[in-house]
């Protein structure tokens, strides 16, 4: 499948699973900045020619001029030997390290970097020469010249000081071997971020210190870096574009998850708000549900006026009956008024009468002249009066009329005396009635007083409106819950997709490497190992005479071993697959002797000795104590050596 | 008009001209004492018959004399309900109140109690004597005696002799006439009592609060 093809394939393979458009996923993709790298570039060599530097060495107040130079190097086994420690092996694999990764002054001790003066690292590249060039006077400056065959030469880079010097030879190596940056999501007091690796990290794989704790490189796999770097060195295809895709997925994670973070605290906050509104509202609705005071109010108005109604009622009847009864009681009170002064002038008269009768006329009361003996005496005879010849005596019963006016008085007296008692009484009825309707009429008034006045009620109502609307408001805020980021999901099938295609690749060159790391070991001297497997996490869980364990739990000898033999397996199988991009270039430091005893270096360096001549291009470079097991391997025109108690430079 | 209330009302004329007459010296027809005038003998009358007038004038008295008897008497017309029970409404004529009396002082003449004078000129009115003879005071102890219902007459004849004073029918017809209410009643028309006045005059002289009750 053609590069092209494979791309192809890719992308429509992510489509489909996202059920997106094409130029959506290329969209997404270029925002993201991953990169389709379905191939790896051709495996390219590096190899050292020639170190020298110079300076002045000033030790216990002595100067001495520096000069070491290391010329004619090639492919294979190269040694640093001396008769002790302490002489300067580690220095001469630091300058070249500090050269190749550009940060010399970081590389190199600080007492033995103020020393230096040049330093010139010739190297190739695939058949191409190039010469760096450092002056270390105040400051660090320097060149990077290519040179022709034909004895052309060509300045790549110049440097006036570290900073140029690094990105000089950042921007070099990253070039000529194809790399790319690749980037890894980290995570830091709880913050996340993506960071692209380079150079710095790349280069340190080439060089094993004394640092055993991961089996590529010298940071912790924690990091996820010596995964990268084990991708990167095998030359995966697709290892960039899955770096580039997992880094931007976990980035939109941690901004989605941020993100639902913020929404879910805001959610909570806004629906706690609620709750508490509820709670208030549910208890203002019962407190309103149980004052009710209106309706009782209004049942208790019409009460009032209804009692205050038939009082009013009532005080008007008793009204009425008492005009009735006090005209009846006057009307009684004229009739004995009328009866005792019939009755006095019946007996005044009666008496009246008496007196007069029992007086004869003397003489006419017309003419005054006297009445003549013939008529009285006729009158007496004939009870015809004597003047005037009416009839004397009354037969007019005085007895009886008497008897009949006395009747009448008593009769009226006593008529006078019931309506004087019904007019008393129902004027205490009336007296009662007043205070009746005076006291519904007080009550009436205070239960309309009650109803105009603003009540616990319409304050309850008031409340409960506002808390009703400020529920209504905070409900329409409720943050909904983001749907996953579509970002989100298109990243996960390009990471799918991507790893599956790398893994692919991935899982073959494991097992191949595995063998490899099984047989270098053994010949390392590791005799009792039985199996070693190295998987794409970088774990290497191994079985030594029977027994599975890991390479965390192995001796510093054994993991040095192990180690190296990782990095061999890798060059080997990448070149053997024609994918590998290791640099080609490995350098062992003198391991600490109370570490690695002598004899796991003698079994090292044997080992190295036969697999450097396997594999063709590749330069090895140690540092060691020497012994007569290891000068027997190595020649003294591959080494450079100081013997007794001399110093290398 | 029957023959009883010509004897009711010559038993008052009677007391009237009784207490009010004057024994004389010059007796033309045997006379123990003479009553002046037909128009004293009326203004006489009204006080008889119109009680609250009376009392009117008693208090008008107390209030010149400051005799709380005055007062007194005044208050027992009212306490015995006098203005009703005893009024016998006069009719108003020219100056004064006036009613004929001739049917009882018929009843008096023919029972040789009393004699129509002689008329003469008083005050250039025409006016006439009564001669009251020894047998109409006799009368008069024998009824007080005898017809206890009829004291009244006496006393109150006495009481308007109190009044009266020995003031001529004249000086008495224009005291009356004073009287807004008497004053102000249409030629003819009935003598109207003045009852609620003189009652709210005498509340305020008894100090007690006008419209209470005097019983």
């Amino acid at each position: 499948m053609s590069q092209k093809s494979a791309i192809k394939d890719w992308i429509s393979a992510i489509a489909e699973n996202a059920k997106l458009d094409v130029s959506k996923v290329e969209d997404i993709l270029a925002e993201y900045r991953i990169e389709a790298m379905p191939v790896a570039s051709t495996p390219k060599h590096l190899l050292l020619n020639r170190l020298r530097f110079t300076g002045t060495k000033i030790i216990a107040g002595v100067e001495s001029p520096i000069d070491f130079h290391w010329d004619k190097l090639g492919v294979g086994l190269w040694a640093i030997l001396s008769g002790e420690n302490f002489r300067g092996k580690s220095t001469i694999i630091q300058v070249i390290r500090g050269c190749l990764r550009g940060n010399l002054s970081q590389s190199v001790q600080a007492d033995v970097f103020a020393w230096l003066r040049t330093v010139d690292l010739d190297f190739q590249i695939d058949e191409q020469d190039f010469q760096l060039r450092l002056h270390l006077d105040d400051s660090l400056s320097g060149t990077l010249t290519r040179h022709y065959d034909s004895g052309r030469t060509r300045k790549v880079h110049s440097f006036e000081d570290e900073e140029e010097f690094e990105a000089a030879m950042s921007n070099f190596f990253m070039k000529h071997f194809d790399f790319d940056k690749f980037a890894v999501y980290r995570t830091q007091d709880e913050k996340g971020a993506t960071v692209l690796h380079g150079w710095p990290a790349l280069s340190a794989a080439m060089f094993i210190g004394t640092n055993y704790g991961t089996i590529i490189g010298e940071l912790s796999p924690v990091s996820g870096i010596p995964v990268r770097l084990l991708q990167m060195f095998l030359g995966i295809p697709w290892v960039t574009t899955l770096a580039s895709a997992s880094a931007a997925l976990k980035e939109e994670q941690r901004k989605q998850s941020a993100s639902d973070q913020l929404n879910n605290d805001a959610k909570e906050f806004t629906e706690r708000r609620l709750n508490e509104l509820r709670d208030s509202l549910a208890e203002k609705q019962s407190q309103l549900a149980k004052t009710n005071e209106t309706k009782q109010l209004q049942a208790s108005l019409v009460a009032c006026s209804e009692s205050l109604q038939e009082a009013a009622n009532r005080e008007i009847d008793v009204r009425r009956r008492i005009r009735q009864a006090t005209i009846d009681h006057e009307d009684a009170k004229i009739a004995v008024d009328e009866d005792r002064k019939a009755l006095r002038s019946h007996e005044e008269e009666s008496s009246a009468q008496t007196v007069f009768r029992a007086l004869d006329p003397k003489n006419c009361p017309r003419c005054e002249s006297s009445i003549s003996r013939t008529r009285k005496l006729n009158e007496q005879s004939s009870n015809c009066c004597s003047v005037c010849g009416g009839r004397v005596h009354s037969d007019i019963d005085e007895a009886e009329i008497k008897r009949q006016l006395s009747s009448n008085l008593y009769a009226s007296k006593k008529a006078q005396v019931e309506a004087s008692k019904c007019l008393k009484e129902l004027n205490i009825k009336l007296d009662e009635i007043k205070q009746t309707v005076a006291s519904a009429s007080s009550q009436q008034q205070k239960v309309a007083r009650q109803m105009t006045r603003p009540t616990r009620r319409s304050g309850l109502l008031t409340e409960v409106a506002e808390l009703n609307a400020r529920i209504d408001e905070l409900t329409k805020t409720i943050p909904v819950a983001s749907t996953k980021s579509t970002n989100v999901q298109v990243l996960k099938i390009i990471e799918n997709e991507t790893r599956a295609r790398m893994k692919e690749h991935q899982d073959n060159l494991l097992e191949l490497i595995s063998a490899r790391i099984l047989d270098y070991a053994r010949r390392f001297g590791m005799t009792q190992l039985d199996s070693a497997k190295l998987l794409g996490n970088l774990n290497l869980p191994v079985v030594k005479s029977g027994s599975a364990t890991s390479y965390g739990q192995l001796t510093a000898g054994e993991k040095l071993r192990l180690k190296i033999a990782t990095l061999l397996a890798l060059v080997i199988v990448g070149e053997e697959q024609n994918v590998g991009r290791y640099p080609g270039v490995l350098a062992i430091d003198s391991p600490a002797a109370q570490e690695v005893a002598l004899k796991d270096l003698e079994q090292i360096i044997s080992g190295l000795s036969e697999i450097a001549k396997e594999i063709g291009h590749l330069q090895v470079i140690v540092g060691s104590r020497s012994s007569p097991a290891i000068c027997e391997q190595i020649s003294e025109a591959r080494s450079v050596q100081a013997m007794g108690t001399d110093y290398l430079w | 008009m029957t023959h009883r209330t010509y004897f009711i009302e010559a038993i008052r004329l009677l007391f009237v001209l009784t207490v009010g007459s004057e024994t004389t010296r010059i007796k033309t027809r045997g006379e123990a004492a003479v009553f002046s005038g037909e128009t004293r003998l009326n203004a006489w009358d009204f006080w008889m018959r119109y009680p609250d007038y009376l009392a009117d004038e008693l208090i008008e008295r107390y209030d010149v004399t400051g005799e709380d008897d005055m007062l007194a008497k005044a208050e027992k017309i009212f306490v015995d309900n006098e203005p009703d029970q005893r009024r016998l409404v006069m009719i108003r004529y020219r100056f004064g109140a006036y009613e004929k009396h001739d049917d009882a002082l018929a009843v008096l003449v023919s029972r040789g109690l009393i004699g129509i004078g002689g008329r003469k000129d008083v005050d250039r009115i025409r006016e006439t004597d009564f001669l009251i003879f020894k047998e109409a005071f006799d009368l008069c102890s024998q009824i007080v005696k005898d017809e206890p219902v009829l004291i009244w007459y006496r006393d109150r004849a006495e009481l308007v002799h109190l009044i009266a004073d020995h003031r001529s029918g004249y000086a008495l017809k224009k005291r009356q006439y004073e009287r807004i209410e008497y004053a102000t009643t249409l030629l003819g028309g009935e003598i109207p009592s003045i009852e609620a006045d003189v009652k709210m005059r005498l509340e305020q002289r008894l100090k007690r609060p006008v419209g209470g009750s005097a019983a």
